[in-house]
């Protein structure tokens, strides 16, 4: 189980092109969350770390996703014409 | 006699005299050398410009190319003028806060020696040089290496063909922070049918920060330098 900042969009039917199906950025929703928190039960499980890691880990990622939604919001409002590739 | 690698080593660098010292002591230690190294200062406040100034002069058995900018206009444009400068056909890059492990130049480029026309690029491993819980977090969850679908290479730590580079223009010098310059690079090969890889055993050792507000404007910067990118690609898809 590898993850990556950049993961899978969840509103896949925006994509048409297969190799951009991947780099749309994880957003800040509970979905996100959750993988976040399986994957670091995954650490906890397999890699031993100790359950204080695991909840500042927990903490880290919540932080992570909530700033990096936070930067792809401020160019979204940057580009407001940014383009659909549907259109 | 040595052994050399014919590629040219990238390395942009700002106001990062400690960490870009360390650097360059261990590139000292790499088993081959590469054949030359290519230091791009950002235009740095700090000593940077002496240093480098002062490494210039002493005998390490590599090229040396130092270019000191006017002004700062991101790692982008640094990295562009080493692809620019640099002589030979594959060109790595590396992050001015890493240490290198003595066979990493030999692992990275090995994989672009071989037949194989559409590989552009190799990204390799960072472990962290120091241990505190933000570098475990970011080592753990693999932040900084090509992600499993081996969409984009994070210059941290990759080599690329300098051809391939050239024909699409180098990196997105609009992208003026550290963030997404990588991704919006990888984009356009990707975009272009070009591949890359991974390799498990070329290692750096990064000195991640452990300051919390430098994590949250870490993420805040890959935040919007992503979605530049995917702004650029949609853009010239749309074109």
């Amino acid at each position: 189980m590898t993850k990556s900042y950049l993961t899978n969009e969840i509103n896949q039917n925006k994509i048409s092109e297969p190799w951009e199906q991947n780099i749309i950025a994880r957003r800040f929703t509970i979905k996100n969350i959750s993988k976040q928190m399986t994957y670091n039960l995954h650490v906890y499980f397999r890699e031993k770390e100790s359950l204080t890691h695991i909840f500042i880990f927990s903490f880290l990622g919540f932080i992570q996703l909530l700033f990096y939604t936070l930067g792809a919001f401020l160019v979204k409002l940057r580009y407001r014409d940014m383009p659909s590739l549907r259109s | 006699m040595i052994r050399k690698i014919r590629v040219s080593l990238i390395i942009p660098t700002y106001n990062r005299i400690l960490k870009l010292f360390r650097l360059l002591k261990s590139l000292n230690q790499l088993e081959p050398l590469p054949d030359e190294v290519i230091i791009i200062d950002d235009h740095s406040n700090d000593q940077t410009p002496e240093l480098l100034k002062r490494w210039e002069e002493i005998k390490n058995g590599f090229c040396k190319k130092i270019v000191l900018k006017d002004h700062n206009k991101g790692p982008a444009h640094s990295r562009n003028i080493g692809i620019e400068t640099a002589s030979n056909d594959l060109v790595a890059f590396l992050d001015d806060d890493v240490v290198v492990k003595n066979d990493w130049i030999r692992r990275i480029t090995t994989p672009l020696s071989n037949e194989n026309k559409n590989l552009v690029g190799v990204g390799g491993v960072v472990k962290a040089f120091k241990k505190h819980i933000i570098s475990q977090y970011y080592v753990i969850h693999k932040i900084l290496e090509a992600p499993i679908q081996l969409n984009y290479l994070p210059t941290v730590n990759c080599c690329f063909k300098k051809e391939q580079l050239m024909n699409i223009g180098g990196f997105n010098t609009s992208i003026s922070f550290a963030g997404g310059e990588d991704t919006d690079l990888c984009l356009r090969l990707k975009k272009k049918g070009f591949c890359f890889k991974k390799v498990h055993d070329a290692i750096v050792y990064h000195d991640f920060s452990p300051n919390f507000l430098k994590f949250c404007q870490t993420w805040l910067r890959y935040g919007k330098g992503t979605h530049l990118a995917i702004h650029n690609l949609r853009r010239s898809i749309n074109d």
